[in-house]
């Protein structure tokens, strides 16, 4: 198939602009999708004190009743909160979090369950990056990724149609050692054709998964007169609303509740996730979800914390099974390690194709840079793209750096993050360094920090259990790109300064053979 | 005489822009909400079938109206997909078939 002349202009600045306009937020959201992929193991690397404990595997249901009693004990519950346990995966360990009932105040520590030591909160890295993969930080964050997804998926249906008619060929055509332009042309392709798949299956479970809030009461506001527990339904989620009473009530201990909500759904497994909402008050209701294996819904029910009563338990639905699966597709949980790994260097191979679809636009429009906003551009895409790859390394590293005891510890990680990301945003749209000097000393920056990372890991962890080796894995594999680009971006430079001897060799042997022929009155050939 | 070959400029006039930012997912909404009420099957696959196809088909429109004629010629192909389905909507609603 192939388009017309006037639909392939349009396609192509139709790709172009939406490529371009949303390319700074999509490099954001694929490199930090890379650590959301390995969240749950950067919660075990980035806090030392559960390396020990990840060398266990979880064997039996833990006691949520003593569990919560020891978090009682070192940290103060306000009225009514909200409190959130997650059975970690990787070890035999619980992670609390206690929410004041207005969401001001939160609280997060980690129980040990076989030694039933609490440990209070060092990091939230792990965390941390996983929101930044879809801005949750950031007031309607969530949102405006979806649209930007979106945007992607417009970016790829146009570069597909573009390039349709010789698809087959351009998948391998890397033409390295020609101009800029055509290597990074040809890197975009080849690049973007192989991740095509992952690309837009990410792209459209993302845009479900950030805009389903909005879809879901659009549907509701046009197909059910506004009435949102009908779609609530539909989706197989029983609607429980229960306000406090503010009258303190004991509660079932949380074991009873527990092998309740097991009894309930007929299952022998451990939860996975536990959320007691008012607690400590006569209205306290509890939820106790289950895990399931891929691509099958989760089960959930919710139990009065009191009396012990069921609320409510979650139903399968088509809607429900189709949004499961869904979530899974977008964060691979279904294919192990390998996939979350496969998933990574994808999700790597989609940073390069935004970044070289900068550079062909670049190149194509304004090879000198003669515009302003062409000037911005590239320095913006370096700044903010290169800025967060260094503030990432930079936040693993502080990771390994600061002392255990530093005050707001976990606060400074992050700190270093944003202050890196925002120093070099900053720095290279006001400091006139040349770019390929500036990506050179960046990307050699990022991999000698990553590598110090590593390497304080080979040498300091006794023995690397499976989260760790993930981790440190994602990190090595990151510093090589780094490395890379760095050798890349210098010989780029070695090749440009030369090209420019060459051509001021040129000029000044122009100029004084002219110089020659005027004094002379003959051309340089003639009195040779 | 030849007729003009139509400028650049010509390929993107500020309604076809708005067609496609716009007027997109204004019509894949509708459309998607169509499917909901009026797809002969299950309610709850329905809406799955409706929630699902909801992005493709604005990911497609956003790629196609920029291909109309001219701003004009993208408005009404909004409209023609837009109206029927927003019409329906209207009909059930009033009609007090959207209840349980």
């Amino acid at each position: 198939m192939k388009l017309s002349a006037r639909a392939f202009r349009i396609q192509w600045d139709v790709h172009a602009w939406v490529g371009v306009l949303a390319s700074l937020v999509l490099f954001v959201v694929f490199f930090f999708g890379l650590f959301a992929l390995f969240r749950e193991e950067i919660a075990i690397w980035q806090d030392p004190r559960l390396h020990a404990v990840s060398e266990r595997r979880p064997t039996s249901t833990p006691s949520y009743s003593r569990a919560l009693e020891q978090v009682a004990a070192r940290v103060a519950i306000p009225e009514a909160a909200r409190l959130r346990i997650i059975a970690l995966e990787e070890a035999p360990a619980l992670a609390v979090t206690v929410s004041s009932r207005d969401k001001r105040h939160e609280e997060s520590v980690i129980v040990d369950t076989e030694s039933g030591r609490v440990l209070e909160e060092r990091s939230r890295l792990g965390e941390e990056l996983y929101m930044l993969h879809f801005f949750y930080r950031v007031p309607h964050g969530l949102e405006a990724t979806g649209l930007f997804a979106v945007a992607l998926l417009v970016a790829l249906l146009g570069g597909v149609l573009l390039h349709l008619k010789n698809l087959w060929r351009q998948r391998w055509q890397f033409r390295q050692s020609l101009r800029l332009r055509v290597s990074a042309s040809d890197a975009h392709k080849v690049l973007g054709i192989f991740g095509l798949p992952f690309s837009a299956i990410v792209a459209w479970s993302g845009a479900l998964l950030t805009l389903g809030g909005l879809l879901y009461w659009a549907m509701a506001a046009a197909c059910f007169d506004g009435d949102v527990t009908r779609v609530t339904e539909l989706r197989g989620r029983p609607v429980v609303v229960r306000r406090a009473e503010h009258r303190p009530a004991p509660g079932l201990p949380l074991d009873v509740l527990v092998e309740q909500a097991k009894a309930a759904l007929h299952t022998e497994e451990p939860p996975r996730y536990v959320t007691i909402d008012h607690y400590g008050d006569a209205n306290a209701f509890i939820r106790v979800e289950f895990d399931a294996p891929p691509f099958t819904d989760r089960s959930y029910v919710y139990l009065d914390a009191v009396t012990g009563q069921e609320l409510g338990r979650a139903k399968t639905t088509a809607t429900s099974r189709f949004e499961r699966m869904v979530f899974d597709l977008h964060f691979a949980r279904f294919g192990g390690l390998l996939l979350k790994v496969t998933y990574g260097l994808l999700a790597l191979f989609t940073c390069v194709v935004i970044l070289t679809g900068n550079i062909v636009w670049l190149e194509r429009r304004d090879p000198s840079r003669r515009r302003l906003g062409n000037r911005l551009l590239e320095r913006l895409t370096l700044g903010f793209a290169g800025g967060a790859v260094l503030g990432t390394a930079a936040a693993f590293a502080a990771n390994r750096a600061l002392p255990h005891e530093v005050w707001c510890r976990a606060d400074l990680e992050i700190g270093a993050l944003l202050f890196v990301w925002a120093l070099t945003s900053i720095g290279l749209l006001l400091v006139r360094v040349p770019i390929r000097r500036a990506l050179a000393t960046m990307s050699a920056t990022t991999a000698l920090l990553l590598l110090l990372v590593v390497g304080h890991d080979l040498v300091a962890v006794r023995t690397l259990s499976p989260p760790l080796a993930a981790v440190d894995g994602a990190l090595t594999l990151l510093a090589v790109v780094a490395l890379g680009t760095a050798v890349l971006a210098r010989g780029r430079t070695r090749v440009r300064a030369a090209s420019d001897a060459a051509a001021h060799a040129k000029r000044t042997r122009a100029r004084s053979s002219s110089e020659l022929e005027v004094r002379t009155g003959e051309s340089p050939c003639a009195l040779e | 005489m030849k007729p003009r070959r139509p400028a650049r400029s010509d390929d993107h006039d500020a309604l076809k822009t708005a067609s496609a930012v716009i007027g997109a997912p204004v019509v894949s909404v509708l459309v998607g909400a169509s499917l909901v009420c009026f797809l002969p099957v299950a309610r709850d696959a329905a809406f799955a079938i409706g929630v699902a196809s909801l992005f493709p088909m604005w990911t497609v429109l956003a790629c196609v109206l920029p291909l109309a004629k001219s701003g004009r010629s993208a408005l009404v192909f909004c409209l023609c997909l837009a109206l029927p389905s927003f019409g329906a909507l209207v009909l059930r609603s009033i009609g007090g078939s959207g209840a349980p």
